[in-house]
């Protein structure tokens, strides 16, 4: 009698928890490329305007840390993530599967930082001096690049590993003498705290060098087998960052609505000089365009950084940006 | 405990407890007193070390949404804590019940505690995903070799004299286990989990830190990547001073529970 009642109700809770499941929004992970900022507003618009809940999408936000999306996506553990082409390109050629969907700033906004004092003002200035970053090869070859091109000897740099210090930190207590920065975060903090600096922006330097930073990416597997929720997901995300464009100041607001650890006036400094870079060239939100990907790539064989050739196409695509069914 | 003991023991107790608080809080206040000296060098900007007062002030403007995420991180360092301690208890007796096995286990753990957790913690966020569940076993694997090594010393303390003595009055597994490993073990056990309990919060910190949603390491990692230093320094001092709870909550229960060891260090 009373085993009888307690399996009728666990049959009714089952059957409510799987009509729940059928029913309800679907639960997305996206995972940071690094902590909130404002290279993510547009997924925290998106997240708090509802733009994700119109599309039936209960998105969870998450911080990896040094665990990188780009696993974490291509495993599945997220169905979505913050990357940077760099990453993506090494992976392709590592055998991961992830695909960058869309690009958030259309062009890459980090650079070679010094303080005024160091007396840096060029790549050349470079020579003799220490570079501090994260001990990878990718900054070195970064380094070297940029140095050949102005004619510099790159051999002559100390490279130095600062590990989490944050750059104008480390330049400030003479740790190292220039760093690779976001001008968009590190670069308006360091304008914020009054420090004088001179910036060189990597598209500066040359084509090559102006890639996608930071990209959306998921797996080949949620292309294949959920391509409405990568559709749906990317046109509450274009949505989001199209706000945050239109209105830099009401975004920045959001952000730290969201992320009320950040830092308010540097949110709003750099959400005022990032937002109008969200979009560019009269493109929709989010476009990447395939010869970048294949200058990246050619360079990244070139200085070994990858050990073959990766197949540009299948790294990235525009058929799930709203409206774009081509392009590519 | 009768009541001629009482009385002998509580008067010694108060006196210790009257001294003691004192000396506590003049340690404290010679040591916030060295920092704000430090602080204020002029070569010591609040970027490389923020004043205790701006630490107190960032703290108390930002209460609210630290407490949001303590609770977090109190949540995974308590239920690491107890998994971690029902299984080092089971090793444990399991070790105890087999000398071969026994010595086969101890080994794998202390080889276990050379894994560098700071690089391994990545990968296990990728088996487990960003969830309270990674965080869980990660402060448990830290939580584990402490309590278990300390048990199973405590087993080893357990004289076969005592055993026999059992056996020939014709007692059960159970009673061997209720009248002689429990008590022979109990001290062990606290002395493992205090060692723990510290290590729990921190090990839930440093989940967070290495990635995830809620909790202090996640508040660090956002605080020093929005160069707010002062907010780093107040949320390790919330992680010390929670840390310092969950231990002094360990130590309290384990003088409850092993009143004979209290006598024996008074």
């Amino acid at each position: 009698m009373n085993l009888r009642r307690l399996c009728s109700l666990v049959l009714v809770a089952v059957a409510l928890m799987a009509s729940g499941a059928v029913a309800g929004p679907v639960r997305v992970q996206v995972a940071l490329d690094w902590a909130p900022n404002t290279n993510h507003t547009g997924l925290y618009a998106a997240l708090q305007l509802g733009y994700f809940a119109e599309e039936g999408l209960k998105v969870e936000i998450v911080e990896p840390g040094p665990a990188s999306s780009v696993q974490l996506t291509a495993t599945g553990k997220s169905a979505f993530g913050i990357s940077m082409q760099e990453y993506v390109t090494m992976a392709r050629a590592e055998g991961i599967p992830v695909v960058s969907i869309a690009a958030v700033v259309q062009h890459n906004t980090s650079g070679f930082a010094a303080l005024t004092k160091t007396g840096i003002h060029r790549a050349t200035d470079f020579e003799n001096r220490r570079y501090g970053g994260w001990g990878q090869d990718l900054e070195k070859r970064m380094v070297e690049t940029v140095m050949e091109k102005e004619g510099a000897d790159a051999s002559t740099v100390t490279f130095v590993n600062i590990g989490e210090i944050d750059a104008f930190t480390a330049a400030r207590r003479g740790l190292a003498d220039f760093f690779w920065i976001f001008y968009g975060w590190e670069g308006i903090n360091a304008i914020l705290q009054g420090l004088e600096f001179s910036f060189l922006p990597l598209p500066g330097f040359s084509d090559v060098l102006d890639y996608y930073t930071p990209v959306v990416i998921t797996s080949e597997e949620t292309i294949a087998e959920r391509p409405e929720l990568v559709r749906g997901f990317l046109r509450a995300l274009s949505k989001g960052y199209r706000y945050a464009m239109s209105d830099p100041g009401a975004a920045a607001v959001i952000l730290l609505d969201q992320v009320p650890e950040l830092e308010p006036l540097l949110v709003a400094a750099s959400q005022a000089w990032l937002s109008p870079r969200y979009i560019d060239e009269g493109v929709p939100w989010g476009t990447q365009r395939r010869e970048v990907w294949e200058r990246f790539a050619g360079w990244a064989l070139e200085n070994g950084l990858i050990d073959h050739a990766i197949d540009v196409d299948s790294a990235f695509t525009n058929a799930y940006l709203p409206g774009g069914a081509s392009g590519e | 405990m009768n009541q001629r003991e009482r009385q002998i023991s509580r008067p010694g107790r108060a006196a210790r407890r009257r001294r003691v608080p004192g000396l506590w809080l003049a340690g404290v206040i010679l040591f916030v007193g060295l920092w704000q000296v430090v602080s204020l060098l002029p070569n010591v900007p609040p970027y490389v070390l923020p004043s205790p007062v701006a630490t107190l002030a960032a703290l108390l403007s930002d209460g609210r949404l630290i407490a949001s995420h303590l609770l977090a991180t109190l949540l995974a360092a308590v239920g690491g804590l107890a998994v971690a301690t029902g299984a080092a208890l089971l090793v444990a007796t399991v070790m105890n019940a087999s000398r071969a096995l026994g010595e086969v286990i101890y080994v794998q753990m202390v080889l276990s505690q050379s894994v560098p957790l700071i690089a391994i913690a990545p990968i296990v966020l990728i088996w487990f995903g960003l969830g309270a569940f990674a965080k869980l076993v990660i402060v448990s694997f830290v939580c584990f070799f402490p309590i278990a090594v300390s048990t199973y010393e405590g087993f080893q303390t357990v004289q076969t004299e005592q055993l026999d003595l059992l056996e020939t009055m014709g007692a059960t597994r159970w009673q061997c286990y209720r009248h002689v490993f429990v008590p022979a073990t109990l001290p062990g056990i606290f002395a493992g989990l205090k060692i723990a309990s510290t290590y729990s919060v921190l090990g839930a910190v440093v989940g967070e830190w290495l990635g995830g949603t809620k909790g202090m390491g996640i508040y660090m990692t956002r605080a020093l990547q929005s160069f707010r230093t002062e907010r780093l320094f107040a949320a390790i001092l919330v992680v010390m001073l929670a840390s310092f709870c969950l231990f002094a909550c360990v130590r309290w229960v384990g003088r409850r529970l092993n009143p004979w060891v209290e006598r024996r260090n008074v």
